[in-house]
């Protein structure tokens, strides 16, 4: 929690913008991924995802909110009471991944951990934890922010 | 006429994995049966440590690895095998450079001359080992089709008087080129010593050091269908007696006393440690396996490959191509507008073409073309027409996927 500060007064629209993404589109997308049977209509679905999400301010992606060890830069706003996330990041690919574990996760009881969510969607064994891999590194950001909630 | 079918059935790499593309070679190339088999030979019938043993068998396996080191001279075409000294790699061998010219060479207020295509491994070892001793590192740029700019260069040679030129004999991000020749014969007029990385450039084509006429060569074994681990520091002579060994220890060492060590001869000086033996026989396993094929005719077949993808992805909506086709060893690097390329890598990935994405260890290459990094596609002679062209089919589904 110390390198990523709370940035509650900066981050409230940016948490309200997620979370109104996450229950308007990703949870409807993700019963579609459910049914997705080819890699193309599971990565349409994540890329798509990726594209919609709202980005975040210039001023919400800073050396604080910056996630380190990606091979693309990925941002991560956490608040932890309550316990609220807003990411971005250059790829597509990260943001449709987490949109999907978050509108997973917003089904579920609040303790489920997240790196098991992204597990179960399916699309872990493709991208492995690899230290370059953003959703990885988001992740587990949020899964640090969860257990000192 | 090369026979591609004939290279590419040494490789069993490609029988264990035919649903694959491979087209990751810049960052290593497959392993031929002959290396393996050099290799395994090496460690279940004649293996021993070199040097030392009062045995039999350590001068059995002695007298192997000293051979290795006479076939890797002969394939450079160096004047003596104690002109080639064993690194652990490219990277091993720019360290012991960087480190070994200063002092004997490299004082305060002088200037190492690099270029912007360089890989980190030709950067970071000068800041770290010569820029504490006040030495300053000046940069060759690129013209607008990301060559290196000639006419910059030989400006800078006259204007910064650089003791040392290093430079890439071909860009690992972009597969351009750099005109050796020119670049060796404009600093050896101005003085300077030259070395030049050939991590990409062994395999493009045949090195003969004597008619460069460098003062130092690098390159690793894995890039050239040898094993990890290993690589070469060639050097003349004259040149290898002013570096000042970057690691101590070992066979290097003539006589030890707790008041004084006097160090070997060369290439030992140079080699603290137990040498990678094996390594050593499976490199050069690898460059007399390469020796029997027609290196004109395999360069050959590459451009033509390269020719078949650069056009086909410059047909492909949205693809902007960071590469030229001309002065190109074999790689293609490309972004789709607007997109981040770890985005297209995850979609080729998803069809089983091996690709880097990134900025390749060339963060300051893709700092100067401004560009995010990029989506590298390199190709290796056991590389087939009919694998470019489901590679090009990748792209455009890639591309309609993400659009």
């Amino acid at each position: 929690m110390s390198e990523h500060a709370e940035q509650l007064a900066l981050g409230q629209m940016a948490f309200r913008q997620t979370e109104q993404f996450i229950q308007d589109i990703a949870i409807s997308e993700l019963a579609k991924l459910g049914k997705a049977t080819d890699w193309q209509s599971k990565y349409r679905i994540i890329m798509q995802l990726g594209k919609q999400l709202p980005a975040l301010a210039n001023e919400d992606k800073t050396e604080q909110t910056l996630v380190r060890g990606c091979e693309s830069a990925a941002w991560l706003l956490l608040s932890t009471k309550p316990l609220r996330f807003a990411f971005d990041s250059e790829a597509r690919v990260v943001k449709g991944i987490i949109s999907l574990v978050l509108a997973s996760w917003y089904q579920q009881d609040k303790n489920a951990d997240f790196l098991q969510l992204w597990q179960q969607l399916g699309l872990g064994a493709e991208l492995s934890p690899s230290r370059n891999n953003g959703v990885f590194a988001v992740l587990s950001l949020m899964q640090q922010a969860q257990q000192s909630a | 006429m090369f026979d591609v079918a004939a290279f590419r059935a040494e490789f069993a790499f490609f029988r264990h994995n035919p649903e694959w593309v491979y087209l990751d070679n810049a960052a290593s190339t497959q392993k031929p049966a002959a290396v393996l088999a050099s290799m395994q030979q090496f460690y279940a019938q004649d293996y021993s440590n070199v040097h030392r043993g009062a045995h039999a068998l350590s001068q059995r396996a002695t007298a192997l690895f000293e051979q290795a080191r006479t076939d890797v001279a002969a394939f450079f075409n160096a004047k003596s095998p104690a002109e080639i000294i064993w690194s652990a790699g490219a990277t091993g061998a720019l360290n012991q450079l960087a480190f070994g010219l200063v002092g004997s060479v490299l004082q305060s207020g002088d200037c190492v001359l690099i270029t912007t295509l360089e890989h980190h491994a030709n950067i970071v070892p000068w800041q770290f080992h010569t820029a504490s001793v006040g030495v300053e590192l000046a940069v060759v740029p690129l013209m607008a089709n990301h060559h290196l700019d000639l006419a910059a260069y030989a400006k800078l040679l006259a204007e910064k008087k650089p003791k040392v030129v290093s430079f890439t004999h071909v860009s690992n991000g972009l597969g351009h080129v750099t005109p050796i020749h020119d670049f060796i014969d404009l600093a050896k007029k101005h003085g300077a010593i030259t070395i030049v990385d050939g991590s990409q450039g062994a395999s493009y084509q045949a090195v003969d050091v004597q008619a460069l006429d460098c003062d130092f060569y690098v390159c690793s074994a894995h890039k050239l269908y040898g094993p990890t681990g290993i690589g070469i520091l060639y050097g003349k002579t004259a040149m290898l007696e002013q570096l000042r060994p970057l690691c101590y220890g070992g066979e290097m060492i003539k006589q030890v006393t707790f008041a004084k060590t006097t160090l070997n001869q060369l290439p030992y000086r140079l080699e603290a440690g137990t040498p990678n033996i094996a390594g050593a026989i499976g490199f050069a396993a690898a460059l007399n396996w390469l020796s029997q094929f027609d290196f004109t005719a395999m360069a050959q077949y590459k451009q033509h490959l390269l020719s078949q993808l650069w056009h086909g992805a410059k047909a492909i909506p949205g693809v902007q191509l960071l590469s030229t086709v001309e002065n190109n060893a074999g790689i293609v690097s490309l972004n789709l507008q607007n997109e981040h390329p770890s985005d297209l890598a995850v979609l080729l990935d998803q069809q089983k073409i091996a690709v880097r994405a990134g900025t390749h260890c060339a963060m300051p290459l893709f700092q100067a073309i401004q560009q995010p990094g990029a989506v590298r596609f390199s190709l290796a002679p056991y590389t087939t027409v009919a694998e470019i062209e489901q590679t090009i089919d990748a792209i455009a589904a890639a591309a309609d996927l993400l659009a």
